[in-house]
């Protein structure tokens, strides 16, 4: 992995995703979490190591001199090398997402009574740390009414004055946010 | 296959030639709606594997390729945690409208106590108060639940009401002002029976133009871009400042950034750890422009909250219009 990112070159390829700074860091935001989504459906060990040399390599092109008008479009042919790079380096002889893999899912996929209390417990207190317009989102948006689920989302849209994909990015980005939560609090629990 | 759904589901099964996979990466690198859909579809993948949903073969396919992963793995496990959590929440709702019911239960059990069968009945009545104190504690929880949902739709009727009585007092500023213009303009055709001064006149006062256009916004409520129609500002030419006033539906945040740019165009206004004035109706920004900064066309004012962390969080997008006159 190549060294960290100097603040100047962080600084060049914030201004590279937008010349306003504050709308460059959300697109930065964005982009780390397309990057971050893409190792973890491509198999990467390590996605947010992977994302970050990504954006390493980016950076010094920039400092290179190198233009670059489509950003997605780089970002992608750059992080797919790293992808394979790191995919051989971890000695993967196929590729990730080929399906000749063992069954490796029922041994492992399982939860102890204790992790899954730890878990609950988890939840519990993150969800209690969100603001209570989120934690209702939550609860609303992922409830379990087959049935009637399409009709309540699409009312659940018309009562916060939102599309339907504003909400189910909305909701998404809610629920991201607390997986993430709920994961750190299970790491420090179990870490104890 | 041509649907969408099928493709992403089988890209998230590992299951797209090489050339397809790289189509639909480049695809959700450059378009951020398909990242967002491939994400959503993930999460279905997962809750419906979660709640035993998936057909048989889908859910080999599932744990075949897409569990192999530790970090999906763990993914799994939090979709499971948040359906258990959920399931329970739903329990006490179910359980809130069926404790009407348990009044005609205990009627029976009365008849049978009165009837000799006491073991049976004794049995019954322990399980019947272990069920009412399981579904207590679930309607409590629930009960909380719900009320946040009440806050937030009355919090919504409050926003919708405030709306209206600024969409008026809009109205009214716009009448008067209108009114005034054409009492000028009255006056200035009128004859007047003052005898002319013999100097030159200095030019007309600029009486009919506002020195200052003013605007009353209300933050939107869901932490979204208000999408109902946009108000617009009118410009009189002549006018020297613009006023506007965002009113806050919540005031949650010690301190806020607000931000105004054009629509598809650069900021004119920035102001970071912005505090609201407060007074009886509620707590509102209000800030000057000088009107040659503003001119005609769509305008977004952002408003961001500082958490205690010192991170922004979105509170509300104000869309509104200017019209230059």
């Amino acid at each position: 992995m190549a060294s960290a990112l100097t603040s100047e070159a962080f600084a060049k390829f914030l201004a590279c995703l937008d010349a306003d700074g504050e709308r460059a860091g959300e697109k930065y935001e964005d982009l780390r979490r397309t990057l971050i989504k893409f190792f973890e459906w491509r198999g990467a060990p390590f996605p947010e190591d992977q994302t970050d040399e990504t954006f390493n390599r980016i950076a010094r092109r920039l400092d290179e001199g190198v233009e670059i008008k489509n950003v997605g479009g780089y970002c992608y042919e750059v992080a797919r090398r790293v992808c394979l790079e790191a995919l051989k380096g971890n000695d993967r002889k196929r590729d990730p997402l080929e399906t000749n893999y063992p069954n490796t899912a029922s041994a492992d996929a399982t939860d102890s009574a204790l992790e899954r209390e730890r878990r609950l417990d988890c939840l519990e207190h993150c969800l209690n740390r969100l603001p209570a317009e989120s934690r209702a989102l939550i609860v609303e948006y992922y409830q379990d009414e087959k049935r009637d689920r399409i009709e309540r989302r699409k009312a659940l849209a018309e009562a916060l004055g939102l599309r339907r994909e504003a909400l189910a990015n909305r909701a998404q980005r809610l629920r991201d946010k607390l997986e993430r939560c709920v994961t750190r609090c299970f790491n420090e629990k179990t870490a104890i | 296959m041509t649907n969408p759904d099928e493709t992403m589901t089988r890209y998230l099964l590992g299951e797209l030639s090489e050339a397809e996979q790289a189509r639909l990466e480049e695809r959700y690198f450059t378009d951020a709606q398909t990242f967002e859909q491939l994400a959503q579809l993930e999460t279905e993948l997962i809750d419906s594997y979660a709640r035993g949903r998936l057909p048989p073969q889908k859910r080999e396919r599932f744990e075949r390729a897409y569990l192999v992963n530790p970090d999906r793995r763990a993914r799994l496990r939090f979709g499971e945690a948040l359906a258990a959590k959920l399931d329970k929440i739903a329990a006490a709702r179910v359980a809130d409208q069926s404790s009407v019911r348990a009044a005609s239960w205990w009627q029976r059990l009365s008849s049978l106590l009165g009837g000799g069968q006491r073991a049976l009945a004794v049995s019954m009545a322990l399980a019947l108060l272990l069920l009412s104190s399981v579904s207590v504690w679930l309607f409590i929880r629930g009960e909380r639940l719900r009320q946040d949902l009440a806050r937030t739709h009355d919090a919504q009727t409050a926003q919708e009401q405030r709306e209206r009585e600024a969409q008026q007092q809009l109205a009214g500023e716009r009448t008067r002002t209108q009114e005034l213009t054409a009492e000028l303009e009255r006056t200035r055709t009128e004859p007047t029976p003052q005898p002319k001064p013999a100097a030159p006149e200095s030019p007309a006062p600029t009486l009919s133009t506002p020195a200052v256009a003013s605007l009353v916004l209300i933050a939107g409520g869901a932490r979204g871009v208000d999408t109902s129609a946009a108000p617009t500002l009118v410009i009189p030419k002549g006018t020297q400042q613009v006023r506007l006033q965002l009113k806050l539906r919540e005031n949650e945040y010690q301190s806020y950034q607000l931000a105004l740019q054009a629509v598809g165009g650069t900021e004119i206004f920035n102001r970071q750890h912005f505090k609201p004035q407060t007074n009886r109706s509620g707590a509102s920004f209000i800030f000057t422009l000088p009107a040659s900064k503003v001119g005609a066309g769509d305008y977004i004012l952002m408003l961001r909250g500082y958490t205690p962390s010192g991170e922004l969080e979105d509170v509300s997008q104000s869309l509104f219009r200017v019209e230059k006159k």
